[in-house]
Parts: structure tokens; sequence; C-alpha cells
């Protein structure tokens, strides 16, 4: 499999779906999830069709020559993320709502840079500046208190970067943020609909980047000795 | 950074679990899985994830118990109360885990590797199609040895044929798990025991039978492997003869 960054004129862009990306997912019909033999494609899935046209993202902190990594990023994280080979339309969701969040939007591009670039041994100088750029966005909307989706999945991705980059002492400081903002995510849920709890309090994109992040936390516990840090599934307070 | 990141934020740490909970989140958690989970593959996709997702929790479950046991071990508990406590937490966890093959979609799974077994047995020389109903156990529908091949095989175990990687991989998977919670109350190389030994074959025989098929669980895979060399305790234990030598 080749795994070279393509060049720009080479890029596959998705479609900007003219609603919140998340829209789909809340509000799709339960009973479609009946059919057992469809072969239609999903709802999420055809939210997000990939085709050929002009960048559609706001690129103005982000050089051209950047943008292959996005292309990267749709095409290989399936091959990387667990899970994805049964949730197959996650990858692009990500991409779908990092068009609206700076801080997800160079988290990606770091992660992709980090992989892209050591397989083509280009180094690590744009990892490491989209990486130093989402941070800042993240320290911001940490700052004003502004928790979101898209911080969650963006920290997801730094954890990621680090465990890539052999960080485990900081991976392991942003699995702690993410259970954070997961339990502040879920507490504001709770606090706009008058304390009931429910499937949706967050997205199901969310919901499968938080089971990423249990399994990337038993893996670092294994490798490193250490004990994991999200709470055990089963116990009174998961953070969702 | 990273630490002062996230100052802003405060939780508890609490790392009690109870089954009954499990249930209900699990329940709980169907709803998103259902609506999320690729509908191409069917139902049983989100049954798989499920599956998954309930072993990723036994073994995330097991690594805080083993980080308990580490503690205790280190702390100035009796050994006597030590061991009590530790094998109470990992009775609790075995039985627990080993709830996962009742799953329906993992005895469907069961029953479908038995008579694939079964089948590959009796026509090994010929190439005829099963005509098994695979696509009701959907996402699974890969073979690894074209009909009348040969799987690869480890040592001198008989070979498996596999019918399904997907489960062939969770199982390797669930096995892993089960000798990593064995270990838990010693953590010991070499320690001899009968049943994690045949264990750790079972691991191995399907890994050799998955040959170079998509590696999706490449973490659990080298994990997997790691235990059953731990469980097979080095040349002193199990010595391994070499086929072309037949020095040990």
């Amino acid at each position: 499999m080749n795994l070279a960054v393509q060049p720009i004129s080479d890029l596959h862009w998705p479609t900007i779906p003219s609603r919140d990306p998340f829209q789909e997912i809340f509000c799709g019909d339960g009973d479609d999830t009946s059919q057992t033999s469809s072969t239609e494609p999903s709802p999420s899935e055809a939210s997000y069709p990939l085709i050929h046209s002009p960048a559609p993202v706001p690129t103005q902190d982000i050089p051209s020559s950047d943008l292959p990594y996005f292309t990267f990023f749709l095409e290989q994280m399936s091959n990387i993320l667990p899970y994805v080979n049964l949730f197959p339309s996650a990858p692009s969701n990500v991409f779908s709502v990092s068009l609206q969040h700076p801080a997800l939007r160079h988290s990606i591009l770091s992660i992709s840079a980090l992989i892209a670039d050591k397989k083509s041994d280009r180094g690590r100088v744009r990892a490491l500046d989209h990486l130093q750029k989402s941070l800042k966005h993240l320290q911001t909307s940490l700052t004003a208190v502004e928790v979101d989706e898209g911080m969650a999945i963006s920290i997801f991705l730094l954890a990621y970067f680090n465990v890539g980059s052999g960080e485990h002492s900081t991976a392991r400081k942003h699995l702690q943020g993410l259970q954070l903002v997961l339990e502040q995510l879920k507490q504001n849920h709770l606090a706009r609909n008058g304390g009931v709890p429910s499937p949706y309090a967050v997205s199901p994109l969310t919901m499968l980047i938080w089971r990423m992040a249990i399994r990337m936390d038993f893996i670092m516990s294994i490798m490193y000795g250490q004990p994991p840090i999200f709470h055990v599934y089963g116990s009174l307070r998961v953070p969702i | 950074m990273a630490s002062h990141l996230y100052s802003m934020c405060t939780a508890p740490f609490v790392s009690q679990s109870d089954d009954r909970i499990a249930e209900d989140q699990e329940e709980f958690h169907r709803q998103w899985i259902t609506l999320f989970a690729d509908r191409n593959q069917g139902p049983s996709a989100s049954e798989w994830a499920l599956a998954w997702f309930a072993l990723d929790n036994t073994m995330h479950r097991a690594c805080h118990t083993s980080a308990e046991a580490l503690l205790l071990r280190r702390s100035n508990t009796p050994q006597q109360e030590i061991d009590t406590l530790m094998q109470s937490s990992v009775d609790a966890l075995l039985t627990d885990h080993r709830k996962w093959r009742q799953r329906q979609v993992v005895r469907e799974a069961d029953e479908m590797e038995r008579q694939g077994q079964l089948l590959a047995t009796l026509t090994s020389s010929t190439t005829t199609n099963t005509g098994f109903p695979f696509d009701t156990i959907l996402p699974t529908l890969q073979q690894t040895v074209p009909p009348g091949g040969t799987p690869l095989q480890f040592l001198q175990y008989p070979p498996e044929r596999l019918t399904n990687l997907f489960y062939a991989n969770l199982l390797n998977h669930y096995r892993s798990i089960e000798i990593y919670i064995s270990l838990i109350p010693k953590p010991m190389w070499g320690y001899p025991d009968p049943w994690r030994f045949e264990c750790a074959i079972d691991l191995c025989r399907t890994h050799a039978a998955l040959g170079e098929e998509r590696n999706f669980l490449t973490t659990g895979k080298i994990w997997g492997l790691y235990l059953a060399g731990i469980t097979f305790g080095g040349h002193e234990l199990y010595p391994v003869c070499s086929v072309s030598t037949g020095k040990c």
C-alpha cells in the first residue's frame, strides 16, 4: 500500500455538509438500523461523499503544501485507528467536524504529518508545527471553559500523536484531560436535559473516540506498567 | 504543557466495578452503536462492536486490578490477606470474562468455526464450496485459506482452518486477556499451569492459521504472542526442538 502523500492536484475533497455534522447522527431514524440486508449507504456515509472539488476548509492558517495531509487522514486512518472496520464513516466524520474546529483541524494535520512524513523521511517539522497550533487553540478554549466535542476528538488525536512519538507521559496527561472534557460534556448535557441521562448526550462519533481512548489507555497501562487513566467500565463514574 | 492545559478541570477517581452496572451500560451504549455502526454489514456489525468493546472493557478492568495488585504487594498488608484479596478479584474478573463466550454472536461464530473445521476435515481434498450462510456473521466474510489449501501450523499441533478472521482475532484477544488475568496473582515467568499452557497453544495455533491477513489488531496480536511466550516460560520449561536439526 502506498502511503506517500499525494500531490495537491490529486486531492479528493469531501463536500461540506450544509448542516451540523452531528445532525444525521442525532436525528437518524432508528428504524433504519433494523434493516438486516441493506446495501444502501448509511445516512452518515451518504452525508460525506468524497468528490473532486476545491478545498472547502478555511485555509488561512494552513499552507497549501499541507493540504495533502487531509487526504492522508481520510484514506489511511481507517488502517490505523481501531474499530474503524465496524464504523467506517468515522474518519470522514472527524474530518467534517474539523471544518468548523481549528484545534481539531490542526490535530488531524499533526497526526497525519507525523505518520506520513515518517514514512517518507521528511522529519517532524510539519507535525510539530500543527501540534503547537492545535495546543494553542485548545488552551484558548479551555481557558474560556468552552468545551465541545471537537475538543475531545482533538485531544484524543494529540494523545495518539504522543503515543506515536513515544511520549507516553504526555499521552497520559492528554487522556486525563480527555476524561475531564468528556465528563464536562456529560454534565453540560445533563444541565440542558433536566438531569436525564441519554446515550445521545454526546454524538456517536465522540462515543467511538471515547472507546478508542479506553483502548489506548489499557495498551499504555500494559506497556508502561502504570494504572489506567479512565475509570473502570461498569463503575458508577464512567465519563459518559 | 499538557498538564497545564487541563489545570482548569477537576474530577474524582473511582475504580470500583459492578457487573450489573456494566450490563446496564451496555444496553445504554447499544443505541449509539447501532446508529453509528456500518449498516452495510447488517445488525451483526453493532453486535460485533459490542463484543469487541466488552473484551476491551475486561482488559481495561484487568489493568486496573493488576495495578491494584501491585500496590497491595508493596503495602504492609499480610501476605495471606493479599492472596485472598487478589484471588477474589481475579475470580470475579474471570467469571465475567468467560461470559463473553456466551454472547449470541460469539456462539454463532463458534458454531460456524466448528462446522467449518468439520467440513474442511471431510472435504480436505476437494475444492467444493461449503455453501454455508457466511453472510449471517458479517463482518467476517473472509477465508484465510483457499478451498483445498493447507493453513499454516504451529509446531506439531493440529492446524486450524478458520472461517472467520475477524472472530479469530477477537478470540485470540479473549485468550490473551485470560492469560493476562491468570498472571495477576502470580506474575511469574515459567510458572507451570496446564490450563494456561493450553490457552497459549490455542492462541498460537490460531495465529498461525491467520497467516498474512489484514492486521487490524496489531497491538493485540503482539501482546497475545508476548503472553504466550511468558506462558511457555522459555527453554527450561517447554523446550522446542528444531525440526531441521532435531536439537532442542
